[in-house]
């Protein structure tokens, strides 16, 4: 990979992030639309195809307000940090065996770094904002993904111990033959990793920092505008860049047969985008204590169970490590599920 | 001992259902059956392309209140057709007050009238509740059907006076045929009890031919 | 050439030129959006939003203690869990004695959690 390579690179990521962020919000209006019986876009171009850039369009041609009493730097810097590492992380998902910007032996920590860095920009909006929709949001926001990120990390370490290693492009070889997603550990790490996803890039039924029925939009209150447009572009790219590291780490990555590689992740990705709009037009939002509840008390203990879970499974022979596997974690789920929600109020007067 | 989640994937089954019904059944854009967008008894996606085609509505739409006055359409409103007496009993139950009547006055001698000179209507309070026309005892003020009535001016286009409220009854006939039936049935029957009353009045007072006084 | 001059090390200029070109992204229509769009400043509109009524105090206040509690708990975790990223890649080569080393670390993890668990610290209310 010489200098021309990484040019082209970052030029490719730089011109199809935008597209891909704006496709991906006429691909979930239409699936939502789809899912409650309505057509959706239907008006601008065929099938509403051209809906993005008429939205674009509008968002250019709206004012940018900025709130009386507002920390003004903290408001105009905010979108802008969203936006970079939400692009950032697109350099560590390979497409194929020598497809990828930056083959980092640090990859999959070089990914929850930057996705990291989101939650500042979002706490920068919410207080730079100086309103309390905004800055209820930025807190929820915080607490919300720091939550998550301790399952989150404990199941890519159990990826890292199967595959030996942290770059990306290695953890998609070790998968050769067998995807991660078909062992006990690895279904159950998906499972766990899919919906921190969520919880990270703030989606439903996780998206209490933005809930607009309650909120107003939480962190974003107070944008408009292009600014507003660029929290959604950021939001966007992050459940696309979520999405391809699911697949990379669980699904095989760019592995499959008769397509090229980059098709293959293509359609993962697509798939677990899909799955991510699908969520959203049937869950409800959680409750506040109870997203805190189901992350700490539940998640966290399956978590910790799936890195020794991962670890009999290797150690033992295979039908009986297999077994262990399936058991030691199917018996914390079904423990810690109990545990986990909070207990209902008690009515002191039913009869009122 | 609960297992949790079984319904969470229900949920997710019925949502997906319907994603992919939407593909197989249902008439789209077409119509069901002559101008029948979808049939009571049929699935699936249907839609009616509003701006150029428009759901029938139904007659007791209640939208914003407009006066009424006898003439045909294309007919100007004098003030002997204009129906309301300015009474004011609209304007008082207006639960949001919206309604505000001025009293029309006689040229020459300056005493009231039973005309309004002026009735207006602010769009942007009325509730849609359609007390005033519950209310009126002369049939005079009634619930239109227009609801398309944004525009992009607020402070005086929304502030409807007689001439934007006056509605000629040919109008009102079309609009609202049940109402107007009905109304036209009770006029007609309170007309005729009022002639029966004032024969048997007369009758009474004329002694009849060949009875002794 | 380059390449060889700096070894693995490109992987890490590919990341900052990105970083560096991802800045245009943003800024671009921030700029763009800044001659185009509209400028009709007014009282009402930069008011801070709350329903329509006028904002009652600073929301640069306190907010509930817990979302304290659940970061001291992350920092924990977070610092925990990082631990665990050398011992999983080399997890292959240690063997068995390596296994048992980290099922005794994971579970002062674990005890750690049932101690915050039943002081409450995991309780919103």
């Amino acid at each position: 990979m010489g200098l021309i390579g990484i040019l082209i690179g970052v030029v490719l990521i730089l011109a199809l992030a935008p597209v891909v962020m704006m496709y991906a919000t006429w691909m979930e209006r239409k699936t939502i639309a789809r899912m409650q019986d309505r057509f959706g876009p239907t008006r601008v171009g065929r099938y509403g195809l051209l809906q993005p850039l008429a939205d674009g369009v509008k968002m250019l041609t709206k004012e940018d307000i900025v709130p009386r009493g507002a920390d003004r730097m903290a408001h105009t810097l905010a979108p802008i940090v969203i936006v970079i590492p939400a692009l950032l992380l697109f350099a560590v998902i390979p497409l194929g065996p020598k497809i990828i910007l930056a083959d980092l032996n640090t990859g999959l920590l070089f990914f929850l770094a930057v996705s990291s860095v989101e939650t500042l920009a979002i706490f920068m909006a919410g207080w730079g904002s100086r309103s309390k929709f905004s800055l209820l949001g930025a807190i929820r926001s915080a607490a919300q993904i720091i939550a998550y990120e301790v399952p989150m990390v404990l199941n890519l370490a159990v990826v890292v111990m199967m595959a030996g290693s942290m770059s990306t492009a290695e953890i998609v070889q070790a998968q050769t033959g067998r995807w991660f997603l078909a062992t006990p550990w690895g279904f159950a790490g998906f499972a766990v990793f899919f919906i921190c996803a969520l919880a990270e890039v703030n989606r439903t039924p996780f998206d209490l920092p933005e809930a607009e029925s309650e909120l107003v939009g939480g962190f974003h209150t107070e944008y408009s505008g292009m600014k507003f447009a660029l929290f959604y572009m950021a939001e966007y790219l992050s459940v696309f860049a979520v999405s391809a590291l699911g697949a990379t780490l669980f699904l095989g990555g760019w592995m499959g047969p008769i397509l090229p590689g980059w098709a293959w992740l293509l359609i993962k990705t697509y798939g677990l985008v899909f799955v991510m709009i699908w969520i959203r037009g049937t869950w409800p939002r959680f409750r506040i204590d109870q997203l805190m509840a189901f992350a700490w008390k539940c998640l966290l203990p399956v978590s910790l169970a799936n890195v020794l879970a991962a670890g009999v499974w290797y150690i033992l022979p295979a039908p009986w490590g297999a077994l262990t596997c399936t058991l030691l974690l199917a018996a914390t789920f079904l423990i810690t599920s109990q545990l986990w929600i909070p207990k209902a109020r008690r009515v002191e007067n039913p009869a009122l | 001992m609960q297992l949790y989640g079984v319904e969470l994937l229900r949920g997710l089954g019925i949502t997906f259902s319907h994603f992919v019904r939407t593909y197989v059944k249902g008439v789209g854009r077409k119509f069901a059956q002559g101008n029948v967008r979808q049939l009571p008894t049929q699935d699936g996606i249907f839609t009616v392309p509003y701006p150029e085609e428009k759901l029938a509505v139904p007659e007791r739409l209640r939208v914003l209140p407009f006066l009424i006055y006898n003439g045909n359409t294309g007919q100007p409103a004098t003030e002997e057709s204009i129906r309301c007496t300015a009474c004011g009993i609209c304007a008082k139950v207006c639960p949001p007050q919206c309604i505000w009547i001025v009293q029309a006055k006689d040229a020459v001698a300056g005493k009231p009238k039973p005309k309004p000179a002026e009735f207006t209507i602010d769009m942007d309070v009325c509730m849609n509740c359609g007390f005033c026309s519950e209310y009126c005892p002369f049939d005079a003020i009634k619930m239109g059907h227009d609801f398309e009535l944004s525009n992009s001016e607020r402070d005086k286009s929304h502030i409807f006076e007689m001439d934007r409220l006056l509605v000629p009854t040919e109008n009102y006939a079309k609009t609202h045929p049940g109402a107007w039936a009905e109304e036209e049935a009770k006029r007609q029957a309170a007309a005729a009890k009022k002639a029966a009353t004032a024969a048997a009045a007369a009758a009474a007072a004329k002694p009849a031919p060949g009875t002794p006084p | 050439m380059i390449e060889e001059a700096i070894g693995y090390k490109i992987n890490y200029l590919a990341v900052l030129l990105l970083g560096l070109a991802a800045v245009v992204v943003p800024i671009l229509p921030l700029v763009l959006a800044k001659f185009i769009a509209p400028k009709k400043p007014s009282q009402g509109k930069s008011e801070p939003y709350e329903c329509g009524v006028p904002s009652a105090g600073d929301p640069w206040g306190q907010f509930r203690i817990q979302y304290y509690l659940y970061a001291i708990a992350f920092v924990v975790f977070d610092v925990e869990v990082l631990f665990l990223f050398p011992w999983a890649i080399v997890f292959k080569q240690v063997g068995i004695a390596g296994f048992v080393a980290m099922v005794v670390f994971v579970a002062v993890l674990a005890i750690g959690l049932v101690y915050a668990w039943r002081k409450g610290a995991l309780e919103w209310d």
